[in-house]
């Protein structure tokens, strides 16, 4: 581990440093003084290093602003025995996470201030990685009422969520979108027709027949899309679709996209490195939601995302314990965790994907920061420091032992896999380090 | 190689000597090892003490079972969880083995004690009548111990007990564990779990293999060969684990499948299999062999699955008119209970000329009787 000398002076010499946002991906060195990026560039260690900081040699790894987690299930309050604000942060930062934003589907639900309060202060007691609540768009998630959004906003909620439902009441739909706007809050949707998806527990079709699974037939995502654009359309507002899972949706939104609709999108990583075969025979732990598709659609997400037409990565991490996914296929819970995997399996579409890198880091940085209004997720002088220190050369497995996430409901296990996370600074503190990391 | 000879060859003891041990002729000791006898009491008694309990009569028992029918050879399975996977040798196997059962029970006392010391443990968590009672009658006639266990639907609800509840089952270590439940690829959970022989009675909609293999059974007696033949599957198909395993069984063995169904009521991906699939009932029965009537669920006659019985029977029910597009002598089959006057009409139902749905549960029995056994030689075969 690495003991700082000085908290307030770090410096990081000899790195790869990426910044989606400016484009400069340049060897150089960055000094942080005082929780923020005091300075950043080529040789600026040359003629002057400061004595009293503690230094680090990058040994050229990729330096680049911390990873941006959209959607994330903390397992607080509520499933603590799944996960909680203590082993998300670990899970997290040892993934090069600084930011999560939390999903309101807790217990009680994310719908009042209290609530909001809470996570915050829990978050500040862990001092780890900096979490952010989502708040309901409507009350206890029932999709008729809509919460206090002006006020939940003010007391820290970054973004509106119905988690993995959707608003059926498409008037309610439309009311929440508008009254949205009034705060230019973001609306974050997982689009899935609740009728057609309804029972379902993997993707519709062939192998589900033959598994004897009840479905959740495509055309369940661009079915809510298509609706929930056609109201963006008329009101106007801020949407984002998270978990895209599906070609046609892809589709759907970039024509929304031109037609000048404030519209974005995200996916997963299960969903552009896994398919639908994952169930095997009633493997629980390839039941996600939305489900994983054919390998058609994986292949369509993978492009998009090279392609940039897909805006932001997220880790989509839902732990769940055994007792939660050791069940008959139709009883388990949905999920799979994500953070740990996230930047080691899309490192796949810069290497296999000729995806360019700092396009990539992009997507799980500053795109989000974007959506989110965060002052982050860039290099930037005076910027708060939320770093990450990639080695993307250096083969290694993924052990779902040694995963620090609580729930170890992950089918990436033993994945030969690149982009192991070195270090993470937060404000400025190193806050995660690598043990076999060595630095001068 | 029989297990007698085995432990002769390790204790250096040549067939003649152990003969002469045993008062017998080397020839009979012969047909001993080869299964075609079985010693009487006084020479069992003499084997065991001479091999200090090391042979014992389930030696000579299993043994018979294997070269009388030769066909144990090829179900290697330790369970039966489904047609899926499963080769024609091996489905001949089960049919084979159930066909010599129907022979030696027209002859013999009902109950033998081949199996005299085994368990089997009836696993139910969805109400059934007809599967269950033709397990324990199939498991009671080979001399096997049954307990039944109807787990209330109310206390499965929470799901978590199942696994506790088949680890304290396989703690009293029964011989097979026959499950059915309502949730598809519970069995093979289990299967994964517990040491015992594992046989599916049906999950979800994913499979019922028995139903499927007594089906094949009784096409087999009445057609002389599955191969060749072309059968129609009608109803419910997008619900049915019956015709899944029958789908798989029947094409596996040879036969062209007709799947008629309203399309509400068909699954898509199904001719993976290889079936044809029609929404219009004569054409579907177009020269056909056997019609296989599906059982339709009370819940999906309204709604949106179809608007009524009525309707579904003008046009899916199976009566004579329709009947008539099969070939003239087809043969009718319904795995029961029937709906009378919704998936067939109730005369056609009755005509035992027309019909096998009577022979279907009568076949059920020597079936079950054949996996059973089959997964008790394989299991102590293992041993």
């Amino acid at each position: 581990m690495i003991k700082a000398k000085n908290n307030s002076k770090l410096v990081f010499k000899n790195a790869r440093i990426i910044d989606p946002c400016s484009g400069f991906d340049n060897l150089g060195d960055l000094i942080i003084e005082d929780r923020v990026i005091k300075d950043f560039g080529v040789n600026l260690l040359k003629n002057h290093i400061p004595d009293d900081a503690q230094i680090i040699d990058c040994e050229r790894h990729i330096l680049c602003p911390g990873f941006i987690d959209l959607g994330a299930n903390i397992g607080e309050p509520g499933e603590e025995f799944k996960e909680n604000i203590n082993t998300a942060s670990d899970a997290a930062l040892a993934s090069g996470i600084t930011s999560i934003v939390c999903m309101p589907n807790t217990d009680p639900v994310i719908d009042q201030i209290p609530i909001i309060q809470y996570i915050e202060k829990r978050a500040k007691e862990t001092n780890g990685v900096k979490i952010y609540p989502s708040a309901a768009i409507t009350k206890n998630l029932e999709g008729t009422q809509l919460t206090e959004m002006g006020l939940l906003l003010e007391a820290g909620a970054i973004l509106f969520s119905e988690a993995n439902k959707v608003i059926s009441n498409t008037k309610v739909m439309k009311q929440a979108l508008t009254y949205a706007k009034n705060f230019d809050a973001t609306i974050m949707i997982s689009p899935q027709d609740p009728d057609l998806s309804k029972n379902g527990v993997m993707n519709g079709g062939a192998l589900a027949n033959r598994l004897g699974l009840p479905g959740i037939p495509k055309v369940a995502e661009i079915i809510q899309i298509e609706r929930d654009l056609r109201l963006l359309e008329s009101t106007g507002g801020k949407l984002h679709f998270i978990n895209i899972t599906t070609n046609d949706a892809i589709i759907a939104i970039l024509n929304a996209k031109n037609k000048g609709l404030n519209v974005t999108c995200s996916t997963a990583p299960h969903y552009f490195s896994l398919d639908e075969t994952a169930v095997d025979e009633w493997k629980t732990f390839a039941k996600v939601f939305p489900p994983l598709r054919e390998y058609e659609d994986k292949e369509a997400i993978y492009k998009a995302l090279v392609e940039d037409k897909i805006d932001i990565i997220s880790s989509h991490h839902t732990p769940q314990d055994q007792d939660s996914k050791r069940l008959p296929f139709e009883q388990a819970e949905f999920g799979i965790i994500g953070f740990e995997t996230l930047f080691p399996i899309s490192l796949d579409l810069h290497t296999n994907g000729k995806m360019k890198l700092i396009n990539l880091i992009d997507k799980l940085t500053y795109e989000p920061a974007k959506l989110l209004n965060l002052n982050t997720g860039k290099i930037k002088i005076n910027a708060p420091a939320d770093l990450t220190l990639i080695d993307i050369n250096t083969p290694y497995q993924l052990i779902l032992e040694n995963m620090n996430s609580k729930s170890k409901n992950s089918l990436f296990d033993e994945y030969n896999v690149k982009g192991r996370i070195l270090c993470t600074v937060v404000d400025g503190r190193i806050v995660y380090s690598e043990p076999s990391f060595e630095y001068n | 190689m029989h297990a007698l000879d085995k432990w002769l060859r390790n204790n250096s003891i040549s067939r003649k000597t152990f003969s002469t041990k045993l008062n017998i002729s080397i020839a009979t000791l012969s047909r001993y090892l080869s299964g075609n006898r079985i010693p009487k009491q006084e020479i069992m008694q003499r084997i065991i003490y001479l091999t200090d309990g090391k042979i014992n009569p389930s030696n000579f028992y299993i043994i018979k079972n294997n070269n009388s029918s030769s066909s144990f050879k090829n179900y290697k399975n330790d369970h039966l969880l489904g047609i899926e996977n499963l080769k024609e040798d091996e489905i001949s196997s089960l049919l084979n083995r159930a066909d010599e059962i129907i022979k030696e029970n027209r002859l013999e006392p009902k109950v033998n004690q081949k199996y005299n010391g085994k368990t089997l443990v009836n696993l139910f968590f969805e109400d059934s009548t007809r599967t269950k009672t033709s397990f324990e009658l199939a498991a009671k006639r080979l001399g096997i111990d049954v307990i039944n266990m109807q787990i209330e639907t109310s206390s499965i609800r929470k799901g978590e007990s199942l696994l506790d509840t088949a680890m304290t089952l396989n703690a009293m270590q029964p011989d097979i564990l026959v499950i059915r439940h309502s949730l598809s690829g519970t069995p093979h959970l289990l299967a994964n779990k517990v040491n015992c022989g594992v046989i599916n009675a049906g999950d979800g909609q994913h499979e019922h293999p028995t139903q499927a293999l007594l089906d094949a059974l009784a096409i087999r007696r009445r057609k002389k060969q599955i191969k060749g033949l072309k059968i129609a599957i009608c109803g419910d198909i997008a619900h049915s684990r019956v015709a899944r395993s029958n789908i798989k069984l029947l094409i596996t063995m040879g036969a062209k499948v007709n799947l008629i169904a309203p399309s509400t009521l068909m699954a898509e991906g199904l001719s993976y299999y290889g079936a044809n699939t029609f929404s219009n009932f004569k054409e579907g029965l177009n020269d056909v062999d056997i019609v296989m009537i599906l059982r339709l669920q009370r819940e999906r006659m309204q709604g949106s699955y179809i608007p009524s019985a009525k309707e579904y029977f003008k046009f899916y029910g199976l009566d004579r008119e329709k009947l008539s597009f099969a070939k003239s002598d087809a043969l009718v089959m319904h795995p029961g209970p029937i709906n009378r006057g919704v998936e067939i009409d109730s005369e056609l139902a009755d005509d035992i000329n027309r019909t096998l749905i009577l022979e279907q549960v009568e076949l059920g029995v020597a079936i079950r009787m054949s996996v059973i056994e089959h997964l008790i030689h394989n299991l102590e075969f293992k041993k």
